[in-house]
């Protein structure tokens, strides 16, 4: 049950460590390999040695965490290839999912199938 | 990495030794169970196939049937069939010997006089060859000798985040030695294609791939099945995956980052060396038939639920990222990455790791399935109304 109150964001109290995998150096998301709540610290290791970003919220175990601001309009990187584009903007420590992630392949799919005779 | 086995007479180098038992059809399977009974190092496919089959669909099976018979890992092959068969003996036979000169016999149950008699003259044959097969010396060789394909099934969050990855990273380490590595499962490449087309070594092949992954599209909409729309499925979003092309990319990850050099059709010789592209179902086993077929020697295998697959011909090496896993499903796996996601791993040391165990394996130890004496074996095939 020590975990669970690890977990716990009461103020004063020490905020818990969680791993995230950082897939390639062109990724602006860390994958969590366990639920992070607010305010936990996320460390990775990195070319450079080990990084850490702080949780801005709740995110679910094996979701993305941004390690690097996006801007909106912005590709979104994972594995150092695109996954989507940002349809909001995205703070370091923020989840990244649905509400803010969209797929470009669909609509580019539809542009391809219009060139085609 | 120097790998040891056994060289054919048709140049091609082995990791494993069999004496195949192939029925052309599933009529022929059970006398050719018969015949393989009990024999050591000797195999048999149990084919489900090889009968009421439309054009597309015979070409398909001899050419699978006929690349596994070449397989380097077969030391030589007795073929068997009933006689009425679509996929007759003597097309088969021929078929092999276009693609190798090792050691070739036929018979067909009818003209033997049924399947006692057929067992009994298939079980003498392939007595004689595994016999043959122990004389051959044991050899070292190479890596670029080396032919894996990769696989995965029963995936889950683990899959995508750290067990294809590791296979990608190993696959860029063999490919730099000179090996040749297949990425197949056309339906996971959908929503990937122009990641996997801003790859491909030239115009063609790009053509050749996206062509490939848009027909499987179509035949998916023939039969009513969108696979765009469902996907990611809503699984897939509880478990992190937001988008179809991250979906896609986290299975493509196996091929790691070097060129397309080529794409091959379902169980077809492959067109290149280094990293090639093969036009096979999601079904894993009839997936792997087709990568053996076209000359793979041994299959790297990532499962997040576990899975107890083999094959007949090519060693597979279960990978998964998935502790629990490995711990619940450990008889069946072969290499645990979970120190990835747990320990902190590398994915690059974890790469290397899984390059050390390929290379004991392609030396001779034997993997889980092998101990267990699992070989599954399933075709593809188009149409089922012929």
């Amino acid at each position: 049950m020590s975990a669970d109150k690890e977990k716990m964001t009461v103020p004063g109290m020490r905020k818990k460590r969680t791993a995230g995998v950082l897939l390639h150096p062109a990724d602006q998301v860390l994958t969590l390999t366990e639920a992070v709540h607010k305010g936990d610290t996320v460390f990775y290791p990195a070319a450079e040695g080990e990084e850490e970003v702080a949780a801005r919220e709740d995110i679910p175990k094996y979701h993305k965490i941004a390690r690097r601001p996006i801007a909106c309009g912005q590709d979104v990187f994972k594995y150092g290839e695109v996954i989507g584009r940002a349809v909001k903007p995205v703070y370091p420590g923020e989840w990244v999912h649905v509400h803010n992630l969209k797929s470009v392949s669909a609509t580019e799919r539809e542009k391809d199938e219009d060139k085609r005779v | 990495m120097r790998i040891r086995g056994y060289r054919r007479p048709d140049g091609k180098f082995g990791i494993r030794n069999h004496v195949l038992i192939l029925p052309c059809s599933v009529c022929a399977a059970e006398t050719a169970r018969l015949a393989a009974e009990g024999q050591k190092g000797v195999i048999y496919l149990p084919n489900q196939g090889g009968c009421s089959l439309s054009r597309k669909d015979l070409e398909v099976t001899l050419e699978t049937l006929s690349g596994i018979a070449a397989n380097p890992n077969i030391y030589g092959t007795v073929l068997l069939g009933n006689g009425c068969e679509v996929v007759q003996a003597r097309l088969l036979a021929e078929r092999i010997r276009e693609k190798t000169n090792k050691p070739l016999f036929s018979f067909v149950i009818r003209q033997e006089g049924g399947s006692l008699k057929t067992a009994e003259r298939v079980r003498a044959e392939a007595a004689r060859l595994r016999r043959e097969a122990d004389q051959v010396p044991v050899e070292t060789a190479g890596c670029e000798e080396l032919v894996v394909g990769t696989e995965c099934g029963g995936s889950d969050p683990t899959s995508g985040l750290a067990a294809n990855p590791v296979v990608g990273s190993c696959a860029d380490l063999l490919i730099a030695q000179g090996a040749t590595v297949i990425l197949s499962e056309t339906p996971e490449m959908i929503g990937a294609e122009k990641i996997l087309a801003a790859r491909c070594a030239s115009e063609e092949i790009k053509t050749r791939l996206l062509t490939m992954i848009r027909e499987y599209e179509e035949d998916f909409i023939r039969v009513s099945e969108n696979p765009r729309s469902g996907n990611p499925t809503p699984g897939n979003l509880e478990g992190g995956i937001t988008t179809l092309e991250e979906k896609s990319l986290g299975c493509i990850h196996k091929a790691g980052s070097t060129p397309v050099n080529g794409v091959a059709g379902y169980g077809e010789a492959l067109p290149a060396r280094g990293l090639v592209v093969m036009d096979t179902p999601g079904q894993d086993i009839a997936s792997m038939m087709g990568m053996a077929a076209a000359g793979a020697q041994l299959i790297l295998f990532t499962t997040g639920h576990g899975t107890p697959t083999g094959s007949a011909v090519a060693p597979v090496i279960k990978i998964t990222a998935n502790p629990e896993t490995a711990r619940l499903m450990a008889e069946h796996t072969d290499f645990d990455c979970s120190s990835v996601l747990t320990g902190g791993e590398e994915i690059g040391r974890a790469g290397r790791r899984l390059l050390e165990q390929i290379e004991k394996t392609a030396c001779g130890e034997l993997t889980r399935a092998e101990k267990l004496g699992f070989g599954e074996v399933s075709l593809a095939r188009y149409c089922n109304f012929a």
